[in-house]
């Protein structure tokens, strides 16, 4: 039936009608088959709207005029570059030196990475720090993770010499070390990070 | 509309097409206008080409009103990306309907294929004489999945060849065809079901 169905199909896309008849006459279904074909080629064309409405012309020129209008006004992404670069200008040689100064610090640090476990202290984030080689790449470190924090208080353990050593960024009073190798926080006015590195943790 | 009214439809189709189709440099000079943001070659590209994206959303969704804003969107899409649009009026044709066509595809995902259209709002009007025709014929165009759908409209209600079709959807021209025959018996038996259904 499928076969018969295509040949019809072929026969009409053809314009062999016809023979497209006759071959359908051979069956009811064909037949049937032939008959709804024949309408749809009648009227899937007539389907077609051969023209816009004048509404919708005139709505689709109104808001291309606008988008022109806004386009002219707005400025071209070279002048947007240039209006964004103007005030950096004054700027740029020292912040490319501290750029350059970063860049060499990190470059000059033994580690690559810091490791770090994280933990959630009643409210605050504890970082612990492992094998932070200088107090250079925790500052660097931090002021990338935790720009938003108003104090830090970092500690880094020198694996080496057994020694815990501290660097405060900002103190923070409200700690308060209970034991050698363990600090916790003492209440909420805490700082939103504390970072710090204990001897039995390692990454 | 009568059968005879057919013929003057394909014919004007071919009046209207012919005009930029045929003069692809006047089309260079309206493209490189609109692109320059000049309100005349914008008039022109609208008047030219936004019944083909009408027609083709109006086909697709059945409903008049979100026909309208398909278009209005697709000529908005089209104007952002102006300036990456090659002079050329078949090229621009087509991607007029693939832009259209996305704006449907993106409608009918978002109403996850159950759009409903107001009897108002419906693209055939109460008035047409062949209103019961082509009433049914939609409903069964209507019931083909959506990439279905977009195939037949676009083959057998705009009119565009195979080649432009396989172009426009990246397949090759044999894969086409034979898709098209069998939406097409598809069709044919939707459409009977249909009619014994009344």
């Amino acid at each position: 039936m499928q076969d018969i169905r295509e040949e019809i199909l072929l026969f009409m896309e053809e314009g062999r009608q016809k023979e497209a008849e006759a071959l359908a006459a051979g069956s009811r279904e064909a037949t049937e088959f032939f008959e709804a074909q024949k309408l749809l080629n009648a009227t899937l064309p007539e389907l077609r709207v051969p023209l816009t409405p004048d509404s919708l012309l005139r709505k689709i020129e109104f808001r291309l005029i606008e988008e022109t209008l806004k386009a002219e006004e707005e400025p071209t992404f070279a002048e947007k570059l240039r209006l964004w670069l103007r005030p950096m200008a004054s700027l740029s040689l020292p912040l490319f030196l501290v750029g350059a100064g970063v860049l060499l610090i990190l470059l000059k640090s033994n580690q690559s990475r810091v490791n770090y476990y994280a933990y959630k202290v009643k409210s605050h984030v504890v970082y612990l720090l492992d094998r932070a080689s200088s107090a250079k790449d925790i500052l660097v470190y931090l002021l990338d993770r935790a720009s938003s924090a108003k104090d830090i208080l970092v500690f880094f353990f020198d694996k080496n010499s057994d020694k815990v050593s501290e660097t405060i960024i900002k103190k923070d009073k409200n700690v308060k070390k209970e034991e050698e190798k363990r600090w916790q926080v003492k209440s909420d006015k805490n700082p939103r990070v504390l970072l710090c590195s204990f001897p039995s943790y390692r990454a | 509309m009568s059968s005879s009214d057919s013929g003057k439809l394909s014919q004007s189709r071919e009046q209207n097409a012919q005009p930029l189709r045929s003069r692809e440099m006047e089309f260079d000079q309206i493209l490189q206008g609109a692109k320059n943001h000049d309100r005349g070659a914008w008039q022109m590209l609208v008047k030219e080409y936004s019944h083909r994206i009408y027609s083709y959303s109006l086909n697709f969704s059945g409903s008049r009103q979100f026909a309208e804003e398909a278009t209005q969107e697709a000529f908005f899409r089209i104007f952002k990306s102006i300036d990456r649009i090659e002079a050329n009026p078949k090229i621009f044709e087509l991607y007029l309907y693939k832009t259209a066509k996305n704006i449907c595809i993106d409608n009918y995902r978002k109403h996850k294929g159950e759009h409903i259209v107001e009897e108002q709002d419906f693209m055939i009007p109460k008035w047409d004489p062949d209103y019961a025709t082509k009433e049914l014929v939609w409903r069964a165009l209507n019931s083909l999945p959506q990439e279905e759908r977009n195939l037949m409209i676009m083959r057998e209600i705009e009119g565009l060849s195979y080649e432009e079709i396989a172009t426009m959807e990246n397949i090759p021209l044999g894969t086409l065809k034979s898709r098209l025959n069998r939406i097409k018996i598809k069709l044919a038996e939707i459409l009977q079901k249909l009619e014994k259904r009344g």
